[in-house]
């Protein structure tokens, strides 16, 4: 079996008995890059200099008799995340010229634990998008056909794990930006709970939103990044301070009488073929002992529009500072202040975010904010709610991740509604805070499909089970893209 | 013509806490060192960085309710007051609109007669400072100094209650 075909514990494995190094590994990774990314641009940096010398490092540390679910395993880091002295450019013209001064926690915390960093994925601009179209470097392309968008906002990350240019990659997930591209991409995706890690040094986008998550092919290869990446960090105070349980030796855990709630609100209107993969999905999991009933939560379909009222309102405050002062693009030969806020913003910024900010300045405005953010407010204290309620009669929700498969790139970017309704599965799980996950579930017209479980705050290993049990009994997560394999 | 007007102030002070870093990063606040070597990623607002609250700004601001027998909030809240100025790092301030720390409360003062003179206490929120604009020896340009960005200051609202300038 090719090295970019096995899982991280086999990996680890080969590393511990000295069968390859690190830098083989790495070196590997590097040349899969360098032939397979000019076709799927999902990288916007690649740090192969760096990575090699990370590798050697790790490879040292072995020898000094460390060991470690990740020490010596590449990756690749979603370019939101700061990483000190590479650029961190958050798909933006506005940041293509910042070099980040520090790492971001997710950074530091998988550097310790001795994670190679490949380079970083192209994005969404400031995470925005749904498609990977927004962003200054380009659209990626889907590896399972390239005129085919992967998703995004972490659509980089999805395509690279999908394609085997790494067998991780670290993501984002404000209202589904690891779930959908997850999903369309044929790879498993984890949002953790809100708060479980550390946002330090994940350039911000809607601050009571975001988190930061993980693609990997499995389950059991996401498991032990979660691990190394979760817990508390005292420079965010949002971050939880609760113990971190052992997700790896948690996964084979049997899901007899695990409860299962079929979200009714997500089977209305349904697709036919993405309802039979759902329910086909729930089979599995029925014959693995799991219990399932229909759990309804009559104002998850005010997940949208509430969303796209508080996502907007934190993103007008949050890219304040982005005035072309202290860092970042300034326009050329400003006449004076207002000259210099209003080319420099003008030009960094594309289309896509100064529509949200926009829209965000609108709804923040006096006059306006009680009708709008504070009413979106209410509603999002709602859902949360009836989630609440949910997970007093079932362990997870189930559904799908998204309405379709991967659409062709251009097809909806002119159409910010349309492009917005392919999250309206994955907005949910956001704005109460819960912890969801996108695994492969079967493919529609030759393109993959996910299934996405909801869990209860900080029931992100019971997920991480759930899934794990699931790919056990199925092979839909073995499938390379074509070219890929 | 003074005759017919009736003096009334009420005072809105912002006092700065003596404490010895920021309200919301690790950097210090003494006075008088040279530009910017004093502000950190935090106070430059760079990109990913986050806020995190000061504790003995906090336990300042709660002395003070104690002192004038404010209520103190148990639940308070921070919010962003957004505008754009060169000195002013995230493009918003950090302060406090609704459910300030220190409810309303009283001050006592001695008049020249020797009588006591109660005066209101509004509220009293946190809040950090701006930087400051340096136009003093540059021709073309405006300085920013951001030593003092992030400065805790404790903003202290008066009831209408002054009746003259002695009392201020």
């Amino acid at each position: 079996m090719s090295l970019h075909d096995r899982s991280i514990a086999e990996l680890a494995g080969s590393l511990a008995r000295g069968e390859f190094s690190s830098v083989e590994l790495t070196r590997h990774f590097l040349a899969r890059i360098d032939s397979l990314n000019p076709a799927l641009n999902a990288l916007i940096t690649v740090t192969a200099d760096r990575a090699l010398a990370d590798a050697a490092v790790a490879d040292q540390r072995r020898v000094a008799g460390e060991s470690g679910p990740l020490l010596g395993i590449p990756l690749i880091h979603k370019d939101i995340f700061c990483t000190d002295g590479v650029r961190t450019s958050c798909g933006s013209r506005m940041l293509d010229n910042f070099v980040a001064p520090y790492d971001a926690t997710v950074v530091g915390r998988l550097k310790s634990a001795g994670a190679v960093m490949l380079g970083k994925a192209n994005m969404d601009e400031f995470a925005m998008g749904s498609s990977n179209e927004t962003s200054f470097y380009g659209p990626v392309h889907n590896p399972w056909e390239l005129d085919k968008v992967p998703g995004g906002s972490s659509g980089g990350s999805a395509a690279a794990v999908a394609a085997r240019l790494a067998p991780l990659a670290t993501g984002t997930d404000t209202g589904g930006s690891i779930r959908q591209p997850a999903a369309l991409t044929g790879v498993t995706g984890i949002k953790p709970t809100y708060g479980r890690v550390s946002r330090y040094g994940m350039i911000a986008f809607a601050s009571s939103l975001d988190q930061a998550g993980i693609f990997a092919r499995t389950a059991a290869d996401a498991a032990p990044v979660l691990a190394a990446i979760a817990g508390f960090d005292p420079r965010d105070s949002t971050c939880v301070d609760a113990p971190v349980p052992d997700y790896v030796q948690g996964l084979a855990a049997p899901l007899t009488g695990l409860r299962i709630g079929l979200v009714k609100e997500f089977l209305d209107g349904l697709e036919p073929r993405n309802g039979a993969l759902i329910g086909a999905a729930l089979d599995v999991f029925r014959e693995l002992g799991a219990v399932t009933t229909t759990v309804s939560l009559p104002n998850l379909p005010l997940s949208v529009p509430t969303y796209y009222v508080v996502a907007p309102a934190e993103c007008s405050s949050n890219l304040s500072r982005f005035d072309g002062v202290r860092f970042g693009y300034r326009c050329a030969n400003p006449r004076d202040i207002t000259d210099l806020y209003e080319r420099s913003r003008g030009e960094g910024f594309g289309a896509e975010v100064k529509r949200r900010i926009m829209t965000g300045t609108y709804v923040l405005s006096a006059g306006y904010f009680d009708a709008y953010y504070l009413k979106a407010q209410k509603v999002r204290q709602l859902i949360t709610d009836e989630f609440r309620a949910a997970f007093e009669r079932v362990d997870l929700l189930l559904g799908p991740t998204t309405p379709t498969p991967a659409f062709a790139i251009g097809a909806k970017i002119d159409d910010p509604v349309t492009m917005y309704l392919n999250d309206i599965y994955t907005i949910g799980a956001n704005l109460a805070g819960l912890p969801a996950v996108s695994a492969p579930c079967g493919f529609i017209d030759g393109l993959p499909m996910g299934v996405q479980l909801i869990g209860p705050h900080f029931a992100e290993g019971r997920l991480l089970n759930a899934v794990h049990r699931y790919q056990l009994a199925t092979d839909w997560h073995r499938h390379a893209a074509p070219g890929c394999a | 013509m003074m005759q017919d007007w009736e003096v009334v102030i009420g005072l809105e002070i912002h006092a700065q806490l003596a404490t010895r870093s920021k309200i919301f990063s690790g950097a210090a606040t003494a006075y008088g060192a040279a530009p910017n070597t004093q502000a950190c990623l935090v106070d430059l607002a760079y990109p990913g960085v986050l806020p995190v609250l000061n504790v003995e700004a906090v336990r300042m601001a709660v002395k003070f309710g104690v002192a004038i027998g404010a209520r103190i909030a148990e639940r308070s809240i921070f919010a962003r007051k957004n505008y754009f100025y060169p000195d002013l790092p995230k493009g918003y301030q950090i302060s406090q609109y609704e459910e300030p720390i220190v409810g309303r409360g009283s001050l006592e003062i001695w008049l020249d007669d020797g009588t006591a003179k109660r005066i209101g206490i509004t509220r009293a929120h946190l809040e950090e400072d701006a930087g400051k604009s340096l136009h003093e020896g540059l021709a073309d340009a405006t300085g920013i100094d951001l030593n003092r960005a992030g400065t805790p200051l404790l903003e202290i609202v008066s009831e209408p209650d002054l009746r003259s300038a002695k009392h201020t």
